[in-house]
């Protein structure tokens, strides 16, 4: 984010584009509250209508798959109607003229059929965008990032930030609040396939010799190639490519997309290890289990998606034979040839980051005690931290100028059809957090919220297939099938069905199409063509699914069962 | 003071079902049932959780064959072992804030299993009455947008409301007004 969380409260107007916080992010949902009781103009551009735009000054229901069309006609609005930021634009922009090529093709009037958003409304969102003071934000999450027009739509976001000059101030620009808990600090160490810790490219020569002397290592030792995505893991297996998958933090057989695919192809594996905190469904098909400790077993820190470091400590010892993440990597690096040895995670966050990250070099764990935190860029130890970025339009490329990129529009890969007329479009709620695994684990989470999860759908869409609110129903793909419980809400734009992501038994991911963009290989997954039927015998489908869920949780648990045994002591 | 009640203001409700968590959490205590007693509802543009008024003159009451539920001081309360599951209570409520749960327990003589019972139980708003800072739903949520509410808030409301109705009447008159509203203050 170029600016901070608590600024949101700040700005003139917040611009929400396919960005739901209530569910997300209810700390933020609750900034946006704030903001408006200040006085913010709230914009809110989504298919349906999540919480934040029953407070919304102006509510665009735009269409599902429709994000291009809208960006750049909404664009297109800022510049003919004569709001552009001239100067801005002049001074700390470059490829304006080529980027007008694109964007002057569309138009609110000629874009109202893809969109589905009267021109009027269109054109009075865009003027309150671009002329609120003191400044503008526009935030968005995974209906942005989650299309196959992904990168297409982050570059035309901050093209409408940049050519309004609603950035390079405080409280402005652009916030893409992130799609998991400490996503930010994941990147920020370097948990990418493109960078070292700090984005410091893995093809830079200077970097690779910087990180090789801080690590004793000769400098071909280190990879000088950009790697695979987790997202590709299937496809990889499939092609030969990839024998050994080295899994932590994460059960892909629940979050990713088409899971009867990815399970099929993590069975070729020679090898397949999963270290987690559960025995997930992914950490049940392993070869190995190394179990690590919870959050409230270790200390470490969380990054914010607005930069911001906090550190955590540990409230309770592990138990068993659980070990912190960093123990764990760290025995295995030295059983593999490169003793690595660290006193603690401060031991970490001081030797690799601080020390090889000049932008967080003043975040001291003295610092971050308490309810204290740091905001990179801080530099010094003396230095307060930086709530906004790109101040006085000072952009983070080589020139310090923002690269304005158009893209024109295009539609989803998998278009409804008469077979699979309706849209399946994954979202989460705020109950339950990902896979499940630790959520499901809380008894009074799972007393508000158990299987199979819902499918939110539209009143006209579950009448004419005679669905009741409430009942179990079939939904089926090109790629599978689930049975989840209807929730019949009018919130729910008609032609698209939502559901959460969470449910083992209601399995979205059963559903959905594993495409990814070429650029950042995200899976597309706000858009799968899908059907949905009633179930005409309810009370065996209440029990299946029960059964089901029973069969599940027995396989899991026995699965995990082997840790109930006395550990061999060396 | 009459009867409180928790009341939330739908425009800051974001929906979380914190007030339902924490209202579960209270009650999943021995003896009690782990049920949120406030539901969240959403309609197309309200946000809300629906839980019990507390009314003066309860139907819920009223209805009640057993007197399982009657009025306490300031609010309805419940008289669990008196319920016998008839539903009344449920059918005459007006919010749908009053809920019956049936539930099959395990007599116990020690650790032995003497025989199975069904137990019926009235669930609805008890206002957190033995929390030491009242209701636990009012306390969790992070929006603030849930607080209790007695008869004098409702009458200060009401009092602002004429008073504000008032000052618009200033329009009406026949003769002109020459007393100007003072400028509000800044601060």
């Amino acid at each position: 984010m170029s600016c901070g969380v608590p600024g949101m409260e700040d700005a003139g107007c917040l611009f929400l584009f396919g960005y739901n916080p209530a569910d997300a992010h209810p700390i933020v949902a609750r900034r946006i509250l704030r903001a408006k009781e200040k006085g913010a103009k709230i914009i809110v551009a989504d298919p349906r209508v999540i919480e934040t735009a029953r407070i919304a000054d102006i509510y665009l229901p735009l269409k599902i798959g429709s994000n291009i069309a809208f960006l750049n006609a909404f664009a297109n609005v800022i510049v003919s109607e004569g709001m552009a930021d001239k100067k801005f634009i002049e001074e700390h922009t470059t490829g304006f003229d080529e980027w007008w090529e694109t964007i002057k093709n569309y138009t609110p009037e000629n874009t109202a059929e893809i969109t589905g958003i009267d021109p009027e409304q269109m054109r009075a969102a865009a003027r309150m965008y671009a002329t609120a003071e003191p400044s503008s934000i526009i935030c968005w999450g995974m209906g942005v990032c989650q299309h196959h027009q992904n990168v297409e739509a982050v570059h035309t976001c901050a093209a409408i930030a940049c050519i309004s000059g609603q950035i390079g101030k405080p409280n402005s620009g652009v916030a893409p609040v992130r799609g998991q808990n400490n996503v930010q600090g994941a990147c920020d160490m370097g948990a990418l396939p493109n960078y070292f810790p700090g984005y410091q490219s893995v093809t830079d020569p200077a970097i690779k010799q910087k990180f090789a002397d801080a690590w004793g290592v000769p400098v071909e030792k280190l990879s000088d190639h950009v790697g695979y995505k987790v997202s590709d893991v299937p496809t990889l297996i499939e092609q030969g490519k990839l024998h050994a998958f080295y899994n932590f933090g994460e059960d892909p057989v629940q979050t990713e997309p088409d899971a009867k695919h990815l399970t099929e192809q993590l069975a070729k594996l020679d090898l397949f290890i999963c270290q987690d905190i559960f025995m997930t469904q992914s950490a049940a098909l392993a070869d190995v289990v190394l179990p690590a400790t919870s959050w409230g077993e270790h200390e470490g820190t969380f990054t914010a998606c607005d930069r911001t470091f906090q550190y955590f400590s540990a409230a309770v010892p592990p138990k068993g034979e659980c070990r912190h993440d960093w123990e764990i990597i760290a025995d295995l690096s030295t059983r593999m040839g490169y003793p690595m040895h660290y006193e603690n995670a401060q031991d970490i966050w001081d030797t690799e980051l601080r020390a090889m990250w000049p932008k967080a070099a003043g975040a001291t764990y003295e610092r971050m005690q308490g309810t204290g935190y740091a905001q990179w860029p801080v530099p010094t130890e003396d230095h307060p931290g930086s709530p906004d970025l790109f101040l006085g339009g000072q952009f983070s490329t080589p020139d310090g100028k923002a690269r304005l990129k158009a893209h024109d529009f295009d539609t989803p890969t998998e278009m409804p059809d008469d077979e699979y007329p309706l849209v399946l479009c994954t979202v989460r709620e705020v109950g339950h957090y990902s896979c499940r695994s630790m959520t499901g684990n809380c008894r009074t989470l799972s007393l508000l919220a158990d299987e199979p999860g819902e499918i939110h759908i539209n009143p006209e869409d579950a009448a004419a297939r005679g669905i009741r609110d409430g009942e179990i129903v079939r939904a089926f793909s090109r790629r599978g099938e689930t049975m989840s419980r209807a929730c019949v809400d009018e919130r729910t734009d008609k032609g698209t069905v939502y559901m959460t992501y969470q449910w083992w038994v209601g399995k979205c991911n059963n559903l959905t199409l594993h495409v990814v963009d070429t650029k950042s290989h995200t899976p597309e997954d706000k858009y799968s063509a899908c059907q949905v039927e009633a179930v005409a015998d309810q009370v065996w489908a209440e029990r299946h699914l029960q059964e089901l869920y029973h069969e599940l949780k027995d396989r899991l648990a026995a699965e995990a069962s082997a840790q109930d045994a006395e550990p061999v002591m060396a | 003071m009459g009867s409180k009640f928790v009341m939330s203001d739908p425009g800051l409700c974001i929906g979380c079902k914190t007030c339902m968590a924490a209202c579960l959490t209270k009650h999943d205590v021995t003896g009690d049932v782990a049920k949120a007693r406030l539901n969240l509802v959403t309609t197309l543009s309200v946000s809300t959780p629906i839980v019990c008024h507390h009314c003066e003159a309860a139907p819920c009451a009223s209805v009640c064959p057993t007197h399982a539920l009657y009025r306490d001081g300031n609010r309805v309360a419940v008289r669990a072992e008196n319920c016998i599951g008839c539903r009344s209570c449920v059918m005459a409520c007006p919010y749908g804030a009053v809920d019956v749960v049936v539930s099959d327990l395990t007599a116990r003589l020690g650790n032995l299993a003497i025989k199975g019972v069904s137990h019926a139980a009235v669930i609805k708003c008890d206002l957190c009455v033995d929390r030491a800072n009242g209701p636990a739903c009012v306390a969790a949520c992070p929006t603030s947008s849930l607080r209790l509410v007695d008869s004098d808030d409702i009458e200060a409301e009401a009092l602002r409301r004429r008073r504000e109705a008032a000052a618009d009447k200033a329009a009406f008159s026949s003769i002109p007004l020459t007393v100007a509203a003072p400028a509000a203050a800044t601060a």
